[in-house]
């Protein structure tokens, strides 16, 4: 070869490469596609499955996006922000089936939520699971099957938990299979640190749809202590439909007590006690079982102290009463209500009751069709039943639904009527025992409170009707949106101020940002294109 | 007025004519008895009456016309043969001005080329400078021209910042530039000139359409060597300023987002230029040139922040977009045609 045709050669190879540099990322051909989004405490998050990719939008002091993007899997099967919007979990199926060790696992992503985005840990999984269960207390994260993962064969008792506090290592995540007597885990319940006979232990609550297991999180090498509900025979069909946790007196081991609503009339009552001398169990703490008989079925159960001590509540609508159970002697006492309340709340300390002796229940409609709310003084329930109950005049709809507000205005409460066409939403001062209306004419509003407890924000999705209420005045602001809006999230912002973000599902995704203490028209920043780019 | 001075210009040269005639039926009074000869049947008289001498090549390739009828049955001494000649092969001689000197001593060998109707044949030596060959300019046109390019330009840009625009990184515009030879040193010239060069593309950003046009008016300053009366060689700088104008259907604002600006730019490239016409054989003018030339187009680079046609009293007015930097950077090719003269 010449050395001109060697040279040609060299030059034609060096435009060749040159011409294949920096090729286009194949991002730019894809569409926009985010199913989920969610509010962080200094960031707005929306996963963008098209490209496998995360972005984690923080608001500057002008108002303006800091976008930070960062992977996540295939394959998106939940997201959920920690309690305390700290940290965003992603879970994803990954590639199924995997065909080559490139092939994305499935994993649990973690996020930082504080609104410096970055991409905190990855728990790789065995199996492509697809719910998700997020501990209050931000420790630990369950991922277990929900039923829909399609996979050909799935074991619906398998749990992996997950300490993220911790990062990945061969004893994190751990697997566990729960005893199964035929049921599957249907919900599951993380406890605060109760103390047992043997110390202070975390509590993981399985119900599955006909029993109740209870996992020692301290101690997970350690089996589950399963209540099978239904009976022997399988004749009663009993579902567990919501428990309730009471670690009774601060200074006993042995009184701590786990209570089971069901399907049934009846609850179920645990009691994690002592071992007794001589029994050999796996954990150590026993578990024993008292069924009490009701005439109806619950529909909210809870505990609660009144003035004969601790008692365990149960409201039964379709009797218009609620029954207090002695959860020593399983004594009840029934205490008639005004209507058929079906839920119920504790508000002891923010509806002035005395806090050391008795509590305040806040009651309202919840699934039943009663009108209003009522406070229920269970201070004089057992001794004067009859004078404990106090409706609340001016609340003239059903109420589905009650959101906290946190502190500062953590006295109020937001009642979310059944439905709003035409409707009013309350906010209830249970300081003051007054329920403010707010009207509106939209019929499916959703709401955001801030995490500072000094705004709500009012939207209805797929609309542009925007408006802010001050919880110290409820003055209503209305705001203008040019575009329609997905969610509203009220966020921190980098300066440490507060802002408002209204996301627009269109195109590559769009926000109107509002300073939230001050909102404005004039003064709020439109963006576009919030996924564009960023490859 | 005029037309009786034309009239009397016209009836002056008619007199001319006559009397050249005149003249020449009795150029040999003393040795003429008999009566004049019969004419010649066919020389024309206008050529027999040129006095002029023909052309010598045109004398000697005509031997045939020497048995010319005018000399037969006479006893009048034969004409001289240039004479002769110029009676009977008027179809010989050239018709367009006089050659110059020079060439009329140049090899007779080559035959004469179809659309060459002006220029000398080529010179035996190739390495000798061409002579000016027209009779409109002295230059050297094989160094020394005016020159006009079209061709296209390819650019090869690697900017993370032109993805949203183009689906590849190849950016083709259509390049245009006039030059002129300023000096001229031997084999190495210089020229300088403009240039515009104009080409845009289209892609989808993440399902939105897009596009992005490139406008490069420029400066040309151009060195070249000649390797040859039909090569050069050459290094090209154009220093311009690149308007750039993109814009984005995003779906989430209210309108088309835009943005047009003006950015600095350089090119530096090397390229070779082939005047293929002459080296096949033909030298029309103006001269044709394939040419190419193949480099690096340096661009600045500036924040690209999209913002909304809409109506400014509208929220619309206010969308805007930011897609980072973009730099329209990267290595180029031309190539194209060239005409000089």
């Amino acid at each position: 070869m010449s050395r001109y045709a060697r040279t040609g050669r060299a030059a034609l190879l060096s435009v060749v490469l040159a011409a294949g540099c920096g090729e286009r990322p194949e991002g730019w051909d894809q569409p926009v596609s985010v199913q989920h989004v969610a509010g962080l405490s200094g960031a707005v998050a929306m996963v963008d499955e098209s490209i496998h990719r995360v972005s984690l939008v923080a608001i500057g002091k002008d108002l303006s996006l800091d976008t930070r993007h960062q992977p996540t899997g295939v394959g998106i099967a939940s997201v959920k922000p920690s309690p305390d919007g700290q940290k965003l979990y992603v879970l994803a199926r990954g590639v199924q089936p995997r065909l080559g060790p490139d092939d994305d696992r499935p994993a649990l992503w973690v996020y930082d939520g504080t609104g410096k985005g970055d991409l905190l840990a990855r728990y790789e999984l065995d199996a492509p699971l697809d719910g998700l269960t997020v501990d209050p207390l931000g420790q630990f994260v369950v991922v277990h099957p929900s039923g829909s993962s399609g996979a050909f064969v799935e074991n619906p008792n398998e749990l992996v938990i997950i300490d993220v506090t911790q990062p990945a290592s061969s004893t994190n995540p751990v697997l566990r299979t729960l005893r199964s007597f035929g049921g599957t885990p249907q919900r599951l319940t993380f406890t605060d640190p109760l103390m047992l006979p043997a110390g202070e232990r975390r509590l993981l609550i399985v119900e599955t749809d006909q029993e109740v297991s209870l996992l020692d999180l301290d101690n997970l090498d350690r089996p589950e202590v399963t209540v099978v509900l239904n009976s022997a025979d399988g004749t009663t069909n009993v579902k567990p439909a919501e428990v309730a946790v009471d670690e009774g007196d601060a200074d006993k081991a042995n009184d701590t007590r786990v209570a089971i609503r069901t399907n049934q009339s009846g609850v179920f009552l645990l009691t994690l006690a002592e071992l007794p001398p001589g029994k050999q169990a796996y954990n150590d703490f026993d578990v024993v079982v008292n069924i009490i008989g009701l005439s109806g079925v619950p529909s909210d159960i809870g505990f609660v102290r009144t003035d004969a001590g601790r008692r365990l509540a149960v409201l039964e609508p379709q009797h218009s009463r609620a029954s207090l159970v002695d959860p020593e002697t399983t004594v009840v006492t029934t205490v008639d209500l005004p209507t058929s309340y079906g839920s119920m709340a504790v508000v002891t300390d923010r509806a002035g009751g005395s806090g050391d002796e008795s509590d305040v229940a806040l009651l309202w409609g919840g699934d039943s069709s009663a009108i209003g709310v009522a406070f229920w003084s269970l201070g004089k329930s057992v001794g004067q039943p009859y004078r404990s109950i106090e409706v609340l005049t001016g609340v003239a709809s059903s109420v589905a639904r009650v959101v906290d507000v946190p502190a500062p205005n953590d006295v109020l409460k937001l009642l979310i009527p059944q439905a709003f066409g035409g409707g009013q939403v309350y906010v209830l001062d249970m300081q003051h025992r007054t329920a403010s209306p707010l009207f509106t004419y939209s019929s499916s509003v959703e709401m955001e409170v801030s995490d500072d407890g000094l705004r709500a924000w009012f939207y209805v999705p797929g609309t542009s009707s925007l408006a802010r209420i001050d919880l110290e005045t409820l003055h209503p602001v209305n705001l203008y949106l040019d575009r329609t809006t997905k969610a509203v999230f009220d966020v921190t912002t980098q300066g440490g101020g507060r802002a408002a973000v209204a996301l627009h599902p269109t195109g590559a995704w769009g926000a109107t940002v509002f300073d939230a203490t001050q909102p404005d028209d004039a003064t709020a920043a439109r963006h576009v294109g919030i996924l564009q780019g960023g490859f | 007025m005029r037309t009786s001075l034309f009239a009397l210009a016209m009836a002056a040269g008619s007199f001319a004519l006559i009397g050249s005639v005149a003249i020449g039926a009795t150029a040999a009074p003393g040795r003429v008895a008999a009566p004049p000869p019969a004419p010649a049947p066919t020389a024309a008289p206008s050529s027999t009456a040129t006095p002029a001498p023909t052309p010598a090549p045109a004398a000697t390739a005509a031997p045939a016309a020497s048995p010319a009828p005018t000399a037969s049955g006479t006893e009048v001494a034969p004409l001289p043969p240039a004479s002769a000649s110029a009676t009977v092969a008027p179809s010989a001689v050239p018709v367009g001005p006089p050659p110059p000197a020079a060439e009329s001593a140049a090899p007779v060998a080559a035959p004469p080329m179809a659309y060459n109707w002006n220029l000398p044949v080529p010179a035996p030596a190739p390495e000798a400078p061409a002579k000016p060959s027209q009779p409109w300019t002295t230059r050297d046109l094989s160094r020394n021209f005016w020159q006009l390019t079209l061709g296209v330009r390819n650019s090869w840009i690697t900017h993370e910042g032109f993805d949203p625009f183009a689906t590849t990184d190849s950016l083709t515009q259509v390049s245009i530039s006039g030059t002129r030879t300023l000096v001229v040193a031997g084999d190495v010239s210089l020229a300088a000139g403009l240039s515009l060069e104009g080409g845009s593309r289209s892609a989808t950003a993440r399902g939105a359409p897009s596009d992005i046009y490139v406008l490069r008016p420029g400066a040309v300053l151009e060195g070249r060597y000649h390797l040859h009366n039909n090569v050069y060689a050459s290094l090209k700088l154009v220093p311009h300023a690149a308007r750039v104008a993109a814009s984005i259907d995003e779906p989430s604002a209210a309108g088309t987002l835009e943005q047009v600006d003006w950015r600095f730019g350089m090119d530096a490239t090397a390229g070779v230029a082939w005047n293929f016409v002459r080296t096949l054989g033909a030298n029309p003018v103006p001269g044709w040139w394939l040419w190419t030339d193949f480099g690096y187009g340096f661009t600045q680079s500036k924040d690209i922040v999209l913002k909304a046609n809409a109506d400014e009293s509208s929220a619309g007015s206010r969308h805007q977009l930011s897609l980072g930097t973009l730099a329209v950077n990267g290595l180029l090719l031309r190539v194209g045609a060239a005409m000089t003269f």
